[in-house]
């Protein structure tokens, strides 16, 4: 093999990485269930990435309920259907059982102490403009409702989709005037 | 060092290093222009801008290096902005459809892009820019409370040695120095933190992780099979200075494996100390050595700052008494006059035994 075709072959190898990168993520936005959970926002930065409103879900700090749970241990969040088309944390378990009428989200334990366990599920961070991240992060979860969609996987995998404020996508969500 | 290295310092090509940093520019400016998320830009542009910047900068390097008068300084500075394009692409795809999971994956899958690049164009910035990738996921992936890297970083530092042996003797001399200098300074940089009393009492009875467990070993087994090439290399080619280097270089690596096997607080006393603060102080005037064998002044030039910086540390260092850290700074400054007189007692012999 010549060295114009080696590298040839890797640049094409790169571009195609980047492209499947992007058909991953637009094949688990169309094929994996959406569900909505409620979520509270923070503003921090990411390495290259610029800033992101990062979101805690009622899941991402547990009750540890006696046992010993282990740091980078994968879990599974049992999710139950609320009345407002939401879905909720029942429980937190170390198997795939998934029962009917629930959706069950797989995670990792960041942390254990203090009674409590820490997840991380990989939906905890949705990028948004430099100015309006920390608009978002600003706003009170008591008065405003805040919501993602969630595509989820049978085996419990998640992608964010979008963040909603009171129906509205975050991108396009003017905050009120003080009152 | 490589046997074939000259008398003379080659002279910096300064329109390459001027294209390397403007490579480097633009790289981080498109960099920071994407991640401002600029919502006038829709989606579809910003993917097209991404890979509009990849496969731009990469067409004109091909051509520029493949022409029939190849431009290979202005070609390397342009593979290089390719590279953090691809770098950058992978990033601020993520950034787009919102990855959050592990996104330290992305440096690793940045270095493997990279990496055989490098090889493919025969240039050093992009090496450099794929074994920068790789410390930082190391760095990144483990720096749960400081410990757990920096055991991690002198293994990879070991690694990358043992790799610029490797390629000063067979592969690709010209990369030998970049692979050096990246693991000298992962081996020096965390010894120097070891060296304060209080830091290293701080490791002893951690509990690492199954990650870094895992990375260790197979870091081990990668130890392994290098030194085995290393030992077949150096069988057929390479000089003593290069196998000093591979015969000293695991115990650089004593501390790091004697803390990882979680000893007792009181194992990490002051004759730990004393030996890890010797060790370094050996390192960098052997660094210094293996410098001047080579006519590489980068070496010699990083064994003389860690060896300034070391003296400075212990300097300030309230840890030990004054009294012993005056005897010890003495009895060594005392060493290495006589070895500077002698040296050059010895060099002025042989100039005058040549005329």
């Amino acid at each position: 093999m010549s060295r114009r075709t080696l590298v040839a072959l890797i640049i094409a190898g790169q571009l195609l990485f980047m492209a499947g990168l992007i058909a991953r993520q637009e094949y688990k936005w169309r094929a994996w269930r959406t569900i909505q959970l409620r979520v509270v926002p923070l503003d921090p930065v990411a390495l290259f990435r610029g800033r992101y409103v990062h979101l805690t879900y009622d899941f991402s700090v547990l009750s540890a309920r006696g046992e010993d749970w282990k740091r980078g241990e994968t879990v599974y969040v049992r999710l139950k259907p609320q009345g407002d088309g939401t879905w909720k944390a029942a429980e937190v378990s170390r198997t795939l059982d998934q029962q009917p009428e629930e959706v069950l989200l797989r995670g990792m334990v960041v942390h254990a102490y203090g009674g409590r366990v820490f997840l991380r599920t990989g939906i905890e961070s949705y990028f948004m403009s430099e100015r309006k991240a920390p608009e978002i992060e600003r706003l009170s979860p008591q008065k405003y409702d805040m919501r993602v969609d969630v595509a989820v996987s049978n085996d419990g995998r998640a992608a964010l989709k979008q963040l909603y404020i009171d129906g509205i996508p975050a991108e396009d969500f003017q905050p009120r005037p003080r009152e | 060092m490589n046997s074939s290295s000259t008398e003379h310092l080659p002279p910096v090509n300064v329109p390459l290093l001027l294209g390397v940093l403007g490579a480097v520019l633009l790289g981080e400016g498109v960099m920071l222009f994407i991640s401002s998320n600029w919502r006038a830009i829709p989606m579809g542009a910003k993917l097209v801008l991404i890979f509009g910047n990849v496969l731009g900068s990469y067409l004109l390097a091909y051509r520029m290096k493949f022409a029939a008068r190849p431009r290979s300084g202005f070609a390397s500075a342009l593979f290089l902005k390719g590279a953090i394009g691809y770098g950058a692409g992978i990033f601020l795809i993520a950034q787009i459809y919102n990855f959050h999971a592990d996104w330290r994956a992305g440096l690793i899958y940045w270095f493997v892009g990279a990496l055989p690049l490098a090889y493919a164009v025969d240039s050093r910035p992009v090496l450099a820019l794929s074994l920068g990738t790789l410390v930082l996921w190391t760095i990144s992936k483990f720096d749960y409370f400081g410990r757990e890297v920096f055991l991690l970083l002198p293994w990879l530092g070991g690694l990358l040695v043992l790799a610029a042996v490797v390629h000063w003797a067979r592969l690709f001399p010209r990369f030998g120095g970049t692979y050096f200098m990246t693991g000298a300074c992962l081996i020096l940089i965390p010894t120097l933190f070891l060296s304060w009393g209080n830091v290293a009492r701080g490791w002893v009875g951690f509990e690492w992780s199954a990650e870094f467990q895992s990375l260790a070993v197979a870091l081990a087994g990668v130890y392994v099979i290098l030194l085995v090439a290393t030992a077949l290399v150096l069988r057929t080619g390479g000089d003593r200075a290069l196998r000093l280097l591979v015969l000293f270089l695991p115990i650089a690596l004593l501390p790091t494996i004697f803390l990882a096997s979680k000893p007792s607080r009181e194992a990490v006393g002051d004759g730990f100390l004393l030996l890890v603060n010797l060790l370094l102080f050996a390192e960098c005037l052997g660094l210094i050595f293996l410098g001047a064998a080579g006519r590489t002044r980068a070496v010699v030039k990083l064994g003389g700052t860690v060896l300034v910086l070391l003296t400075v540390c212990r300097f300030f260092d309230g840890y030990w008494y004054y009294l012993p850290r005056s005897v010890v700074f003495l009895l060594l400054g005392l060493s290495l006059m006589v070895a500077a007189f002698l040296w050059e007692r010895g060099r002025r012999k042989t100039a005058e035994a040549e005329s």
